[in-house]
C-alpha cells in the first residue's frame, strides 16, 4: 500500500484514482494513469481497445495543459475493460467452433445432423409426452407425500415419538440409496407381489410411485426446514386465537411455508423430470429410451441432441418461472402490487 | 367471583423457578398491569393464563374453566381470553384483514361475508380502514400493532392478555396504541397487561402488580404502587426507573 501513500492519483493495480483532492484543494489527480492497460487492450481486441487508447492519449496531453479531463481517463479505464471482455468472450467462442469444425465438420455432423434430427424428433417428441405425464403425476404425489413427512416430523410431544422415529428413518433410507436402485426395488417389486392391485398397475403407475417414494423423502426435508423457519410466535399466535394444532398448521404455518419452498420445488420438479429417463431400466418407452433407439438406427447422435431440446423447451422457462414467482411475492408483500 | 384466577402458581424450566407460588385474581372489567424487571416472569405468568405454557403445580381458572387441568377444552380458554403479543406475530402471508378474518372464519365458522364486516369494523375502528388489503410488511409497527389487536377483539374475548405490547414499538407510535387500550379500558374490557409504560400504567390500572421472583411481591392502587411502595424491591426498582428517566 506504500505506492498509494506515494502517489494517491494511482491504484496498486495502475489505474487511475479519481476523486483525489490535493493540497491545492483542485481536482487534479497527480501524475498520469497507467498507460500499460490502453496498450495491452489495443493488443488483445482492437476496435474497442483504440478507444481506450486515444482516451489516454487524451488525457495525457489535457494533463501537460494543465486542464486535466478526467472524464477521458475514466472512459480509457473503462474501454480498456471492455477491450479484456470482448477478448475473452471471443476466445470462447471460436475455441467452440473451432472444436464443432474439426477434422472435416465431423463433430458438427454427429451432434447437429438436421436431417437426422428433424426426422427423429417427431417421435421423440411423442416418447417425451411420457416423461412429462409421469413427472407431473409423480410431482402431484411427491408434494403430498413430502408434506404428510414433513408434518409427521414436526409432531410434537413424547406421543408422538414413534412416528417421528419411523419418518426420520424413511427420509434418511430413500436420500442414502442410489434413486436407480429404488426404481428398480419398486419398479419390479411392485408387480411381483401378487398382489391384485399392484400387479395390475401400469409402468406408469410404478414409475410415478418410485419417483413419489424416492423425491417424497427429499421434498419432506425441504418442508421441514421451511416449518422450522416460521418464527414460533406464529404457531403461539394462531393457538391463542383458537386454532388447534392441525388447524393452525393448515391454515397459518404450511400455507407460509409452501409460498417459501415454491422456488425449490420448482428446481426439484426438474429434477424429477429429468429422472423420468431413468423409469427406461423399467421398460417405460420414453423420449430417452426413443431417441436411443433413433440413434442406432442412423449412426448418428443428432436424436440425443433431440431429446436434449425436449428437456430444455420444459426445464429453462422453469427456471426464468421460477426467478419470477420470487420477485413478484417479494413485491407483493411489500405493497407494491 | 374473580374473572382470572393464579391460585399457588409454580412452573419450572429445568432447575430455574420461573413462577413461584404466585396468586392473582382478576376481577370483570378490572384493568391489572404487571409491572417488574425483565425475565421476573410477568411474560410467563400471561401465557400461562390462556395455555400456551404448562404449569406444574397449583392451578389457573379463566371464569369456570380450570385451564391447568388436562381435560380443559384449551379452545373454549382461548375464545375467552385474546392475546396481544410484543412483537404482533402478525401473519405475514395475509392482508390486514385476512388477518383480522382468518380465526373468525376457521375456529368461529363464520361465513365470508360477515366475517368480512366485522373485520372491516375493527380495523376502522383501530384508525386503520384505509390499510385494510396491505400486508404486514408494507404497514408500521404501530399499525401492526392495531392490526393484532383487531384480530384478537374480532373473536369477541372477554378478557385481553397483552404481553408488552409496546416494547417493539418506535417511541413515536407508542401512542397511537396504547389509545387503543385506553379506549378499551373505558368501555370495560377486563385486561391484564404486562408493561413497561409506567405513566400508562398509572392512567389506566386499576390496580398495579409489582412482580418479582416469579410472584407477586407487592400490588395495591397504581398511585400507592408507582409513588409510595412499601417494599424495598418495589422501592428500588422505581429508582432505578427514575434515575434512567422513564418515571
Amino acid at each position: 500500500m506504500d505506492q498509494t501513500i506515494e502517489n494517491p492519483a494511482q491504484s496498486p493495480d495502475g489505474l487511475l484514482v479519481v476523486g483525489q483532492v490535493d493540497s491545492d484543494g483542485d481536482n487534479a489527480p497527480h501524475g498520469f494513469p497507467s498507460m500499460i492497460p490502453p496498450i495491452v487492450a489495443t493488443v488483445l481486441f482492437p476496435p474497442v481497445g483504440l478507444v481506450s487508447l486515444v482516451n489516454a492519449v487524451r488525457y495525457r496531453r489535457s494533463v501537460r495543459e494543465g486542464k486535466p479531463a478526467v472524464a477521458q481517463a475514466l472512459r480509457a479505464r473503462n474501454w480498456a475493460t471492455y477491450a479484456f471482455g470482448a477478448a475473452l468472450t471471443t476466445l470462447i467462442v471460436v475455441a467452440v467452433a473451432a472444436f464443432l469444425l474439426l477434422n472435416d465438420h465431423a463433430v458438427l455432423r454427429a451432434y447437429f445432423d438436421l436431417d437426422a434430427l428433424s426426422k427423429s424428433i417427431p417421435d421423440i417428441a411423442g416418447a417425451f409426452v411420457s416423461n412429462l405425464t409421469v413427472s407431473i403425476t409423480a410431482e402431484i404425489g411427491i408434494v403430498i407425500w413430502g408434506l404428510v413427512l414433513a408434518v409427521g416430523r414436526s409432531l410434537p410431544g413424547r406421543a408422538y415419538l414413534p412416528i417421528r422415529l419411523i419418518v426420520v428413518g424413511y427420509i434418511d433410507l430413500f436420500r442414502a440409496l442410489p434413486g436407480l436402485l429404488t426404481i428398480l426395488l419398486i419398479g419390479f417389486g411392485l408387480p411381483a407381489t401378487g398382489i391384485g392391485f399392484f400387479a395390475t398397475m401400469s409402468l406408469y403407475q410404478t414409475g410415478a410411485i418410485a419417483l413419489i417414494v424416492v423425491y417424497g423423502a427429499y421434498v419432506a426435508e425441504i418442508f421441514r426446514g421451511a416449518i422450522d423457519a416460521i418464527p414460533s410466535g406464529q404457531l403461539a399466535a394462531a393457538r391463542s386465537l383458537g386454532f388447534g394444532y392441525f388447524g393452525a398448521m393448515r391454515h397459518i404455518i404450511l400455507p407460509q411455508a409452501i409460498r417459501s419452498t415454491l422456488p425449490s420445488l420448482l428446481n426439484w420438479y426438474i429434477s424429477v423430470l429429468k429422472d423420468t429417463s431413468l423409469l427406461s431400466v423399467l421398460g417405460l418407452v420414453e423420449g430417452l429410451t426413443t431417441a436411443r433407439i433413433q440413434v442406432t438406427f442412423m449412426s448418428n447422435l443428432s436424436p440425443l441432441v433431440g431429446v436434449s431440446l425436449c428437456f430444455l423447451v420444459v426445464t429453462l422457462p422453469l427456471s426464468r418461472l421460477t426467478d419470477y414467482i420470487i420477485m413478484r411475492s417479494a413485491r407483493k408483500r411489500q405493497g407494491k402490487a | 367471583m374473580s374473572f382470572v384466577r393464579l391460585e399457588h402458581v409454580g412452573k419450572t424450566y429445568g432447575p430455574i423457578n420461573v413462577l413461584n407460588d404466585l396468586n392473582l385474581r382478576v376481577d370483570k372489567h378490572e384493568v391489572v398491569c404487571l409491572i417488574g424487571p425483565s425475565g421476573c416472569g410477568k411474560s410467563t405468568m400471561l401465557r400461562c393464563v390462556n395455555g400456551l405454557e404448562s404449569i406444574q403445580t397449583g392451578a389457573v381458572f379463566v371464569g369456570d374453566l380450570e385451564v391447568s387441568s388436562p381435560i380443559v377444552d384449551m379452545n373454549a380458554v382461548r375464545r375467552r381470553v385474546g392475546m396481544v403479543f410484543q412483537h404482533f406475530n402478525l401473519f405475514p402471508h395475509m392482508t390486514a384483514i385476512e388477518n383480522v378474518m382468518v380465526a373468525q372464519r376457521r375456529v368461529l365458522g363464520r361465513d365470508k361475508g360477515a366475517a368480512r364486516d366485522i373485520a372491516f369494523r375493527l380495523l376502522s375502528r383501530v384508525g386503520l380502514s384505509k390499510k385494510v388489503d396491505k400486508y404486514p410488511e408494507a404497514l408500521s409497527g404501530g399499525e401492526q400493532q392495531r392490526v393484532a389487536i383487531a384480530r384478537t377483539l374480532a373473536m369477541s374475548p372477554q378478557a385481553l392478555l397483552l404481553d408488552e405490547i409496546t416494547s417493539a414499538l418506535d417511541p413515536e407510535l407508542v401512542g397511537e396504541v396504547l389509545e387503543i387500550v385506553r379506549e378499551l379500558a373505558n368501555e370495560g374490557m377486563t385486561m391484564l397487561l404486562a408493561t413497561h409504560e409506567m405513566s400508562f400504567a398509572r392512567e389506566v390500572a386499576t390496580r398495579v402488580c409489582f412482580v418479582a421472583d416469579g410472584a407477586i411481591y407487592e400490588e395495591g392502587p397504581a398511585a400507592k404502587i408507582l409513588s409510595d411502595p412499601d417494599r424495598p424491591k418495589t422501592q428500588a426498582f422505581l429508582r432505578r426507573l427514575v434515575e434512567s428517566h422513564r418515571l
